[in-house]
C-alpha cells in the first residue's frame, strides 16, 4: 500500500512564520514550533522550514527554532533556504532537523547534490525545483523564490538530480503558489513520471479538492501546503506570541475578520482523503 | 567487565543520530553516542541506527574494529536495538554494489526493493513516508512491542530490505508495491526494526519507552 504524504510548509522570517500575501508582503502568523507542534500533534506527515530570508543575520534564529521544534515534534523536519555549503547542511542536521532543502546553490554549482548526498546520505538531500512554463510550453526552473530565471529544462533537470543522488524532490509551481486556484497538475504529472526518487508538489492548494484532484490524478508522493491551515489553527494554539521586531504584525494582533478564515483543518482533511479512496496515514 | 550506567548509540559517522538521542533523552535513557570500542563494550545496552550504504557501514564497522564488542554485546544478553541499516548490518550479506558480507548475527541477505507503479500510483525508490506494520500472531509475548497496535504507521526511508527464511524472527512485515518485507525482526535480546521509531511520532516513542524497560 501506498500512503501519500501531507505536509506543512511553514515560512520563516527571523523567529516567525510568516505568510506571503499578493502586495502586501509578509504577514506575521505567529510562533513556528507551536504550529509545528499543533500540525504534529493532529497527525502531519512532515514539516518543512523554509526561511524566507535565509540572511547569514537570521542563521541563529532558525537554528534555535530547529532546536525547539525538533523536541516537540517527531516527525521528519526538513530544512531550506539559503544553504550555502555543506557546512550550513551540517550545522542544520546537527540542530535536530533530518532533512534539508537546496535550490540555489544545486543550480550554480549541480555537482553540489552529489557532495551532499555522499556525505550525509541521499535520503537527507531534497532538491527543491522552483518551476515556471515559459511561451515556449515548456517549464523551466526557477531561484531565489522564483525571481531568478535559469536554462534548465525542469524534466531534464529533475532526472540530472536524480541521477545526482538527490533522495526526493520537493516541486514549486511559481505560476500557482499563492493563488490558492489548484496545483499545477501538468507539471507534477511531468515530472514525477520522469524520475523513480518521490517528488512532492507544492503551491496552489487552496481547497480539499485541489489536493484530492492532484493525488487521484498524478503519481506525485505527496503534498505540501503553506498556509491552508494556518487561520483554522491561530485560534487553537495557545500563548501564540510574536516577535515584533520582525514584519507585518498588524493582522495577528488585530484578529481582525476570521469569520472569513479558518475553514480548512489537517484532520478534516485527511478523513476527505481516505472517504475518497485515497490512501494517507489518520492518527 | 565492568558495566557503566548507560546505553551506546553507534556512531558510524554517516549518518545524523541526533534524533535517536533526542528519543533516548525524552523516555529517559542515560546515553553516549560513540564509536569508541572502550565505551561501546561498558554499555548497559546498545543502540546501532543509520540510512545509507551497507557496504561503507561494514566497512566502518570493521576499521573501528566494533564487529566483535558488537557481537560480544548481544552474546552477553545486552539489550540491542537495531534501526533501519543497523537492522540489515545484523545479516550475512548484501547485494548492494557487489556482495559484501554483515555482522552474520542473523542469517539473510539484504535485497533491493522493487520500483514499481500503475496508473494512478509510483512505489518511488526509496520507499520514504509512512506505512502500516503488520503483526505476527505471538507478537504478545514481546516487551519492546508492549503498547503498540496492529497496523499502526511507522515512517520508513530505506532502498533495500531484509530477505530471510527464519520467519520466526518476524514479528512484523510491511507492504509496498510488489514488495513484501520485514519490518520487525525479534530474536532474545534483539530487536531491530527497518522504519525509524524516533520520526514516527507516539507510537515510535512507544518503541524506546519499552527498550528502556528492558535496560536492567
Amino acid at each position: 500500500m501506498k500512503y501519500r504524504r501531507i505536509i506543512a510548509k511553514l515560512d520563516i522570517k527571523g523567529p516567525n512564520l510568516v505568510k506571503g500575501i499578493h502586495m502586501e508582503g509578509l504577514r506575521v502568523i505567529g510562533n513556528p514550533e507551536l504550529f509545528a507542534k499543533y500540525y504534529y500533534e493532529k497527525g502531519i506527515d512532515e514539516i518543512i522550514y523554509q526561511d524566507v530570508v535565509a540572511s547569514l543575520f537570521q542563521r541563529n534564529s532558525i537554528i534555535k527554532t530547529i532546536k525547539k521544534t525538533a523536541k516537540k515534534t517527531l516527525v521528519p523536519l526538513t530544512v531550506g533556504g539559503g544553504i550555502r555549503s555543506l557546512n550550513d547542511i551540517y550545522e542544520i542536521l546537527n540542530s535536530g532537523a533530518d532533512k534539508v532543502s537546496i535550490n540555489t546553490i544545486t543550480i550554480k554549482n549541480p555537482n553540489f547534490i552529489d557532495l551532499a548526498s555522499k556525505k550525509f546520505g541521499s535520503s537527507t538531500i531534497i532538491v527543491a525545483i522552483e518551476a515556471s512554463k515559459f511561451l515556449n510550453g515548456k517549464y523551466y526552473a526557477l531561484t531565489d523564490n522564483g525571481r531568478e530565471e535559469t536554462n534548465k529544462e525542469v524534466v531534464k533537470w529533475a532526472k540530472e538530480v536524480e541521477q545526482r543522488g538527490a533522495g526526493e524532490i520537493l516541486l514549486t509551481s511559481i505560476d500557482n503558489e499563492g493563488t490558492g486556484e489548484g496545483f499545477d497538475i501538468e507539471l507534477s504529472n511531468l515530472v514525477s513520471k520522469a524520475v523513480k526518487i518521490p517528488v512532492i508538489a507544492h503551491g496552489g492548494a487552496g481547497k480539499y479538492d485541489d489536493i484530492k484532484k492532484i493525488l487521484s490524478s498524478t503519481k506525485i508522493d505527496g503534498v505540501a501546503i503553506s498556509s491552508l491551515f494556518h487561520y483554522s489553527s491561530i485560534k487553537k494554539i495557545k500563548n501564540n506570541y510574536i516577535n515584533s521586531i520582525e514584519g507585518n504584525t498588524e493582522f495577528i494582533n488585530s484578529y481582525k475578520d476570521f469569520k472569513n478564515f479558518g475553514k480548512y483543518n489537517l484532520t478534516e482533511l485527511k478523513n476527505f482523503l481516505v472517504k475518497n479512496k485515497i490512501q494517507t496515514r489518520t492518527i | 567487565m565492568k558495566k557503566e550506567n548507560y546505553i551506546a548509540i553507534i556512531d558510524l559517522k554517516l549518518s545524523n543520530l541526533h534524533n535517536v538521542k533526542l528519543a533516548c533523552d525524552i523516555v529517559g535513557i542515560k546515553n553516549v553516542v560513540t564509536a569508541n570500542p572502550d565505551i561501546i563494550s561498558k554499555a548497559k545496552a546498545l543502540i546501532l541506527p543509520g540510512v545509507g550504504s551497507f557496504k561503507e557501514a561494514m566497512n566502518k564497522i570493521n576499521s573501528l574494529k566494533l564487529s566483535s564488542i558488537i557481537k560480544k554485546s548481544i552474546n552477553d544478553k545486552k539489550p540491542f536495538l537495531g534501526i533501519c541499516l543497523g537492522m540489515q548490518l545484523l545479516f550475512s550479506s548484501s547485494n548492494e554494489f557487489g556482495k559484501s558480507k554483515g555482522l552474520k548475527v542473523l542469517k539473510g541477505e539484504i535485497k533491493r526493493l522493487k520500483f514499481s507503479e500503475n496508473k494512478n500510483i509510483k512505489y518511488s525508490i526509496p520507499h520514504t513516508g509512512w506505512n502500516k506494520i503488520n503483526f505476527s500472531k505471538d507478537k504478545k509475548k514481546f516487551k519492546i512491542l508492549s503498547g503498540l497496535k496492529n497496523f499502526e504507521f511507522m515512517y520508513f526511508v530505506h532502498s533495500f530490505y531484509v530477505s530471510t527464511n527464519e520467519s520466526k524472527y518476524i514479528k512484523s512485515y510491511s507492504e509496498y508495491g510488489s514488495n513484501k518485507f520485514p519490518s520487525i525482526i525479534i530474536k532474545d535480546n534483539i530487536c531491530a526494526c527497518q522504519f525509524h521509531p524516533e520520526k514516527s511520532g507516539s507510537a515510535g516513542l512507544k518503541i524506546y519507552k519499552n527498550f528502556k524497560r528492558m535496560i536492567k
